[in-house]
Parts: C-alpha cells; structure tokens; sequence
C-alpha cells in the first residue's frame, strides 16, 4: 500500500509518497499562479521520479493552506492534523511544533500520544512568516539563503520596533542609511521573527522538546534566534519542507486500512 | 454622505421583521417582541415629548422607566446595528478618523453615529467608568461631542458591599440628575411597578438558565445573545413577556423530554462576546455539529432580586448590585477572578465539553486574560478552547465565512 501527502502552501506544493511509514519519493514544486497547472507539473515530476503512477496510490490527502485546491485527493487534512502526525512519527518526544511558511505560522501542542491539545495560528499578519524574511533579505541586498548566515556574525543585539512589516522596512532602511552593521541588521530581523513566533508558543504552552518545521526552518539564523527567545534547543527534522505532506500520507494509510477492515 | 434617520431605520426594520415572522414563523415571532417595542418607543420619543436618556450597560434601566423617559443603551443600539452590514462601514469608518482604530467596535458606532448627524441627539446621558477602558474613553468624548447634559458614576473595580454602597449612592444622585432632566419627581409608585417587573424578570432568567443546564438543553443558542435587550429593557413588561415565552418553551419541551436539538453531541460555553453580526452562528453551529451553546459565560443567569421594593434603600442597594454584576461589566470590569468563577460555573454546570472564546479585537480587557481563563479550562475540565480573533461588529475584520472556517478547524482537529 503505497498512500501520498500533498501539502499545498503559498509557495511551494510538497508531495510525498509513503510505502510502510517511510517516504518512498517527494516532490517540492513551485506553486506559482496557476494552482491546478503546478500540482499538474508536480504530480507528473514526481510520477517520473519515483517510478509510481497517481494510480497505483492506494489514497491521497491533500493538506497546507490550498487543500481545498487539490487535484487528485479524495479527501483533504487540516495542516495541524498533518503537521502533529508528521512531526510526532518521526520523533514521538516532541511536544511543541511550530511550522513557518511563506505566508503564515502554525504552533501546536500535542500529548504523549501525539493529540493535538492546543494549537493557534498567525494568518492575518506577515511579520511572522517567511514572506517578511524574504523582504527584508531584500532591503539588505542579500540572498534569502545568506541572511541567515549573515545574522549570526552580528556583534550587537538591536530592535526592530515596528511590528508590522511595512514599517519595519522603513525602519531597516532607516538603519541602512544610518551605516548599521549588516550582521546586526540580520539578527534584529530574525529576532523580530522569533518574538513573534514566542508569543505564539508562549500562547500555547511551550513544552518540550520543540520542534521547527518549513521552509524557513532551513534559516540557521531563525533556528539560533528562536532558540534565545524560547530558551530550549530546537529540533529541525530531515526533510523539514516534507513533514506536512508526510503527515498527511501516514493519516491516508491509516484511513485506508480501517476502511478496509 | 448620505443620510440615515438610525431610529427610524430599526424601527421600521423591526416591523419587517415581525411582519415576516408573524406570516413565514409565527411561533418564533415573539423573539423580537421586545425589540420591536424598544425601537417604536425610541423612533417616537421625540415626537411624543418624552425625554430620551442615553446610557450604558451597567446603568440600570429601571430607574429611567421608573422615571417615565425612554432609554436608549448605547451598547444594544450598537450590538443591534451591528445585523445592518451595509450601515456598520459608514459609522465605523467615520469613527477611525475621530479615534485610535483599536478602540471597541461598540463604542466606535456610536460615535460614529454622532458624527455623522444621523441619529437625534438624546436630553441627557448617564453613564458608569464600566466596563471597561474604551468605554471610559469613549462616552465622556461622546457627552462632550453632543453638548447634552450627562452624568457619570464611578464604578469601583470590586464587586462587594462596599462596592454596592458607593454606586447605590451615585445612583440617588443620578436619580436627582434624573428628575432635573425630566422636569418632574419620581413617582415611587412607578419605582416599585419597574422594580417588580424587573424582579419578574430576573427570576425568569434564572429559571431559564437553571433549564438550560438539561442535557440536551431545550432552548436554542441564539436567545443568549438576544438576551442581552435585557440591557435596555429591564423593568419593562415587554421584556418579562419575552422571557415567559421562553420559559415556558423551555419548560413545554422539558416535560415532553425533547430537546432543542433531536441530536445534541456538543454542548459549548460561549465565554466572550456574541457574535453580533451574525447571531445565526448559534444556529449554524447546531445544523453543522449537533452543536448547542449552552450558556455565555458573561450573560444574564442570575436572579438578584430587589425584595421589599417599597422600601427605597433597598431599591437602590439592589439597582447598585445589578449595575455591578451586569453582563461583561461584572466579569470585564473587575479581577479576572469573577470571570474564571463564571466560566467555571457554566462548564461545570451546563456540562459543556468545548469552549469558545470569540475574541472582539477591540476587547483588551478580555484578551488580556484569554490564556489564563484557557488553561484553567483545559486544566480544570480537559475542555479545549476555540480562541479566534474577530470583531464582533465589522463582519469586514472576519467575516462569517472565516469564522466558520475557524470553528472547522477546531472540530477537525479535535472530533
């Protein structure tokens, strides 16, 4: 029985096939303007790679913030259903999961079993997500891949005041003319970030072990950032983008097999 | 900017709607007996020479029907409004120019309504320092802005004997305010009808809310908002009637052993405000999930009755204690301790097994506590909390469609 996760974000569309609760292929495409024409692409990239045809599935759940878009799904999972699934499957001593995307921030708390006790979600505001990383890299003339790095050869810890990211570029740029340190312009914004991301946590009850999952989990200068706000280590998993989609295809597994019995 | 005669728009707006629920629900048409009543009198105050007082939520209504004026509760004028999407915009957008965007929505329409020239100035305003800091900032502007007489009564953080003391004293000396304004003394006799009205009705609320805690409860969720005319309306028969009704309805589906829904499986404690733009939520809910809102946690369920309505000190310790302990003033105003009691009574007694917090964006003094009346719920009862940001007003801050998503959410998530 071979089942697949679809997690459709802002960004990036994730599939993962999933064959005994290892992660037999994934697919990471570009989401980009026309939904149904990127699964379209993503789906047959993924059917190429893997050798597996969309037929040969025995379910497919679609997840992330345009599952109601999916094509191909029978059914689809709420991300923080499939964000608990994935993240406690691949190691049951967490707790507190925090997912960044592109366009929006998910922190959840799950039991020993891996229930979802409590979760809470920041989709009304950019200061928390990956798109507000990607402006500011932008503000400081550097790659999104290097603004991480940059902020952890910061000397001197600074504010952001300006919760809102349209006045925070003003601030930054402010701050560029002001000949402010690049390093130290980097960290304020992930510490932006992270006090952002803390209230969330904080919101819930963090408990540990946390861990980070997405996109923006790949940004070393968050992982450090959020580290001093939360004050715990923070675990970023293999195959971090893929935890969602993962989720999702072990929830279509297990449904299957109870609809067979 | 075109205008809008608001008094006459409700008032005639109501009669729709008895009109339709009289032809299409003629059992239901009842449910807006009062508010038809409370929109005709404020539309016809002027023209029938009879002074309108505008007031707040913890200023008893009874002492202005004792005095023969019409009141006006600022809070159920902007709460009812709040059904008219396409009049919200106009009076809330005319508000975010005079004041910070953040302030309550509840307060925010009413300026907005005197800015915009489209309601009649009222005689005079009483008003408390409750319940909270948007209120405190916003009615004093509003006095100011209208140029009317208006009196204040300080209400003390705590609700005690000492607390009923000090606001039954403002209330005599509002009552002298009163009587400057309406050119006449109060008649006791007129004090002591409205105070046993009210008594009536204050004893059907706790009787209404003691049939509420069966399981499955045998009255629909959507009264509890609708409840809240109460705020404008108690020591008025209408009003009374209104809950009779009610009761009795309750009481008729108890003794037949139905319940309000053939197939209650949730049964939810609806701790912050009502959705205001769209009490059908309540409705909604009980379609979708066999969903029932048991009880609010910040509504009317008490009876304090006001015994020995002759006697004047009594009238006035007990109209104190009603200021005190009014919706969201007793549990907004004061230590966050009244309102974990409250919580805890309606979960622990209407035997609900899911809250939710629906919370008004412009409401700090609630959000400032949310997490820690969440986790005493979860710690306490193992009941998860729905807690979503809205404004209970502006369907244009989360509108129907999000709230619903929100509330799908949360039951995918938990079953």
């Amino acid at each position: 029985m071979i089942t697949a996760g679809v997690d459709i974000g802002a960004k990036n569309i994730k599939i993962v096939l999933v064959e005994d609760g290892i992660i037999k292929a994934r697919n990471i495409t570009p989401a980009g303007y026309d939904l149904k024409e990127s699964q379209e692409k993503a789906w047959a990239e993924i059917e190429n790679d893997s050798g597996f045809k969309i037929g040969d599935l025995s379910k497919i759940l679609a997840t992330g913030t345009g599952r109601k878009n999916a094509i191909n799904a029978s059914k689809d999972l709420i991300e923080v259903a499939a964000m608990a699934k994935g993240a406690f499957t691949i190691d049951a001593s967490v707790r507190t999961i925090i997912s960044i995307g592109a366009d929006h921030a998910l922190a959840a708390r799950i039991d020993e079993e891996g229930k979802v006790i409590d979760f809470t979600v920041n989709q009304k505001c950019a200061a928390g997500t990956g798109v507000f990383i990607e402006e500011m890299a932008r503000i400081l003339e550097v790659s999104l891949e290097d603004v991480g790095p940059l902020s952890l050869k910061s000397t001197h810890a600074l504010a952001v005041n300006a919760q809102c990211v349209v006045f925070a570029e003003t601030e930054l740029v402010s701050m560029l003319h002001a000949k402010t340190p690049k390093p130290d312009m980097a960290r304020a914004i992930h510490d932006a970030i992270s006090d952002r991301i803390g209230s969330m946590v904080r919101w819930i009850s963090l408990e540990q072990n946390v861990m980070l999952i997405g996109g923006v989990s790949r940004n070393t200068g968050i992982v450090d950032s959020l580290k001093r706000e939360l004050e715990c280590d923070i675990i970023v998993p293999k195959n971090t983008e893929f935890i969602n989609a993962y989720g999702a295809a072990l929830v279509a597994a297990t449904e299957y097999q109870e609809n067979k019995e | 900017m075109e205008k809008t005669n608001i008094l006459e728009h409700m008032a005639t707006s109501m009669t729709q709607i008895m009109d339709h629920m009289t032809k299409k629900y003629p059992q239901r048409s009842w449910m807006y007996e009062p508010q038809q009543y409370y929109w005709e009198s404020a539309y016809q105050a002027k023209s029938n020479g009879i002074p309108t007082i505008w007031h707040n939520q913890s200023v008893p209504p009874e002492l202005l029907y004792a005095m023969g004026v019409v009141p006006m509760s600022m809070d159920v004028l902007s709460t009812s409004m709040a059904s008219f999407h396409e009049l919200t915009p106009k009076y809330l957008d005319l508000a975010n120019k005079y004041v910070p965007e953040y302030v309550c929505s509840v307060n925010k329409m009413i300026i907005g309504l005197i800015m915009s020239g489209d309601i009649p100035k009222p005689d005079a305003m009483i008003y408390t320092s409750a319940p909270c800091d948007s209120a405190i900032i916003s009615i004093p502007l509003v006095a100011k802005e209208l140029g009317i007489p208006h009196f204040s009564i300080d209400a003390p953080f705590q609700d005690n004997e000492r607390g009923y003391q000090y606001i039954a004293t403002q209330l005599r000396e509002a009552l002298v305010f009163l009587e400057q304004i309406a050119g006449h003394k109060l008649d006791w006799s007129s004090m002591k009808k409205v105070v046993e009205q009210s008594n009536a009705s204050y004893e059907l609320f706790d009787k209404i809310a003691q049939l509420r805690k069966k399981a499955p409860c045998p009255l629909p969720g959507r009264l509890l908002p609708m409840n809240s005319i109460a705020l404008g309306m108690s020591g008025s028969p209408q009003l009374s009637n209104y809950l009779n009704m009610q009761y009795e309805i309750g009481l008729e589906n108890i003794r037949k052993n139905v319940g309000w829904l053939s197939d209650e499986k949730k049964r939810i404690a609806w701790i912050q405000n009502p959705i205001y733009f769209d009490i059908g939520i309540t409705d909604w809910l009980e379609r979708e999930y066999g969903a029932m809102v048991a009880m609010d946690a910040i509504g009317f369920r008490k009876a304090i009755p006001i015994d020995n309505p002759e006697n004047e000190e009594n009238v006035f310790a007990g109209l104190a204690k009603r200021s005190l302990m009014a919706p969201m003033t007793h549990t907004g105003k004061s230590p966050v301790e009244y309102w974990m009691e409250s919580t805890t009574e309606v979960i622990r007694d209407y035997k609900c097994n899911m809250a939710i917090f629906a919370g008004h964006v412009g409401c700090t003094h609630y959000w400032a506590v949310g997490k820690l009346i969440k986790d005493m719920i979860y710690d306490k009862f193992g009941v998860k909390t729905l807690v979503f940001d809205v404004d209970a007003l502006d369907p244009r801050y989360a509108g129907k469609d999000v709230v619903k998503d929100r509330i799908r959410d949360f039951m995918e998530v938990n079953g």
